[in-house]
């Protein structure tokens, strides 16, 4: 006898319209127990209406939603045990620290020795323990979604729903409780949905990311194969920077308007139309007439800490980016400089 | 300079002004509720003979139930429809804001006829008993029950909120009343004030409909013990402002966070 084992969460053919718009088309996503997916995209591609659907806040026109094997489509959001952080702070202003984590407990009838030990827990885990007393005025943007996800931790949920918990947060604030939110969800093991638009977040804690647009998932994967192996140009744009390059295949490249450039262009026909895209780190600066390489001039520099970004207009129309390391692409200031394209930061849609 | 000092001139002249028109009949009234009527300082008898006339005892104690009933009846009926609005159907609160203001512009009289003629027949008990008048009594002080809950609901992010207890497995009622309720208590303290204050003060309807209540009482005294009538409603002001006050300090040290509940404190 084979054990089948479940996903954590699985949506299938979920479509959502609101009126004329169509908000989700007939979106399929498997999460695994424990995994940590992140759906990435543009303010109203669907992410925000995809996890309300899961919450149960939004009933889909058609379509499942599964949780650990059971249906859950037509159970009210009180029923489905899941937990969410909202991207406004959603702390009840009447309650503690402490009676806000225990909230989800007592609607369940635990005994109060329950609700303060495992409330206390949960508050130990996200580091505010010394905070049980206090209301959520008396907090800081940062300690109160700590608290938000505390409470939703409290009631063990089977999923846990991020939706933009960071957004509304200082920088700083909110690369630290980014990591922290990974921390306890790997302690955890609890199957989590994240939604966001900052691409920079999704990538850093997801063991899948999936990019959305228009109510469609354009492409999901582990974050380096989103960043590196984009299905389409929209992901390539919106998961990090990107060059884009008119041109037309030719054998071994793309011929632009400023020279031949050699990248990988299986599958296309010879004298297609195309976009050559390349990302700023495989734009490659080096001496002028080097092998393989089109010349162009430098036109400006951005110091950006870690990398410099050279704005460089090659011979023949075409302008780009370059991430040079740290601040060695000063000497570049105001030249002429080569520039090649690494074909494994390079890719070719057609237009 | 001289022209910077007209205007605030201008402002202290119209402050005196309406301080003059509010406080001049205060004056009046307590000179003419309280003071001897052949002079020589002040006395409590017009209103002590107020206190003592027949009825006064019975009109009172039907007016507090009245307004115990009123106030339970709208907020019962104002607080889920109110909430249920905001989170469901926000489009329509311009609507029900213009239906809220409309027993201002129907006067009470056509209130009791609309209501005699449209239930004498099948419920007559609204026509007769007194209990009857709760919900005329809600209908004349919905304008202030409306916009008190509505305020509160507007200062909180009702739908998160609704939706974080939602969430963690709260009912529709529990989400109502453990989440919604604690935090407009506020308003609810203001909009159970002010249907006390009318239900109080309320009179064409208690008259037309022949029930003697705080209002029609006072009333049929003002021709035997004018002074004591009078005194009457100046006590009535008091209480009213002193009541405003309780609500305002509770509404301060609410944003102040000291108005506490506790899920162990069971």
């Amino acid at each position: 006898m084979s054990t089948e084992i479940n996903p954590g969460l699985e949506l299938r053919g979920v479509r959502k319209t609101f009126g004329q718009t169509v908000a989700l088309e007939a979106l399929d996503l498997t999460l695994e127990a424990g995994e940590f997916v992140s759906l990435l995209g543009p303010s109203g591609c669907g992410k925000t209406t995809a996890l309300r659907a899961v919450a149960g806040f939004e009933r889909p026109d058609a379509g499942s939603i599964f949780v650990a094997g059971h249906d859950v489509s037509d159970m009210p959001a009180s029923k489905r045990d899941m937990g969410m952080v909202f991207q406004s702070y959603s702390l009840f202003p009447h309650l503690t620290v402490i009676d806000n984590v225990a909230f989800g407990l007592r609607m369940r009838g635990q005994s109060a020795t329950v609700r303060r030990s495992t409330a206390g827990e949960m508050l130990e885990l996200v580091g505010l323990s010394a905070q049980s007393d206090r209301y959520a005025h008396q907090l800081s943007g940062g300690q109160q979604q700590r608290v938000a996800l505390a409470r939703a931790l409290a009631i063990s949920p089977r999923v846990l729903l991020l939706d933009e918990p960071l957004s509304a947060l200082d920088a700083k604030v909110r690369v630290g409780l980014r990591d922290e939110i990974r921390r306890i969800q790997r302690t955890l093991g609890i199957t989590t949905l994240f939604v966001t638009h900052d691409q920079e977040e999704a990538m850093s804690i997801s063991d899948r990311v999936g990019v959305m647009s228009n109510g469609r998932l354009e492409q999901i994967g582990a974050p380096v194969d989103v960043y590196r192996k984009p299905t389409s140009a929209f992901v390539a744009r919106f998961v990090g920077t990107v060059n884009t390059i008119e041109g037309t295949v030719v054998h071994g490249g793309v011929n632009t308007s400023s020279g031949f450039v050699t990248v990988p262009v299986d599958g296309l026909v010879a004298g297609a139309p195309v976009k050559l895209l390349v990302r700023p780190e495989a734009v490659m600066i080096e001496h002028v007439g080097a092998e393989g390489t089109l010349t162009g001039s430098v036109t400006g520099l951005s110091f950006r800490g870690a990398v410099t970004r050279v704005s460089i207009d090659i011979r023949g129309g075409v302008s780009v980016l370059a991430d040079v390391a740290g601040a060695s692409a000063e000497r570049f200031a105001g030249g002429d400089v080569g520039v090649r394209f690494e074909p494994s930061g390079s890719f070719v849609e057609p237009a | 300079m001289t022209t910077r000092r007209r205007p605030q001139i201008g402002l202290a002249l119209i402050v005196v002004a309406c301080a003059v028109f509010f406080i001049v009949p205060f004056i009046a009234t307590i000179r003419f509720g309280f003071a001897k009527p052949l002079g020589g300082g002040y006395t409590f008898k017009a209103i002590t003979r107020m206190v003592h006339a027949d009825g006064f005892g019975t009109a009172l104690w039907l007016s507090a139930r009245l307004a115990f009933g009123t106030t339970f009846f709208s907020l019962l009926l104002m607080v889920p429809t109110l909430a249920w609005l905001h989170l469901k159907m926000p489009k329509l609160l311009p609507a029900f804001e213009v239906v809220s203001v409309l027993p201002y512009a129907i006067p009470a009289v056509a209130l009791v006829s609309g209501a005699a003629t449209a239930f004498r027949k099948p419920w007559p008990f609204i026509l007769i008993e007194s209990i009857g008048m709760i919900p005329l009594y809600a209908i004349v002080a919905l304008p202030f029950t409306y916009r008190s809950i509505d305020n509160g609901l507007r200062a909180i992010d009702v739908k998160t909120l609704s939706e974080a207890a939602r969430g963690l497995g709260a009912s529709w009622p529990k989400t109502l009343f453990a989440v919604i309720v604690p935090n407009i208590s506020t308003s609810l303290l203001g909009a159970a004030f002010l249907n006390i204050a009318i239900a109080f003060g309320e009179y064409t309807i208690a008259s037309l409909l022949l029930h003697q209540t705080f209002s029609a009482f006072v009333v049929r005294q003002a021709n035997e013990n004018p002074r004591g009538a009078t005194a009457m409603g100046l006590l009535s002001i008091l209480f009213t402002c002193l009541t405003l006050g309780l609500v305002s300090s509770l509404s301060r040290r609410r944003k102040g966070g000291r108005v506490t509940f506790s899920a162990f404190g069971r």
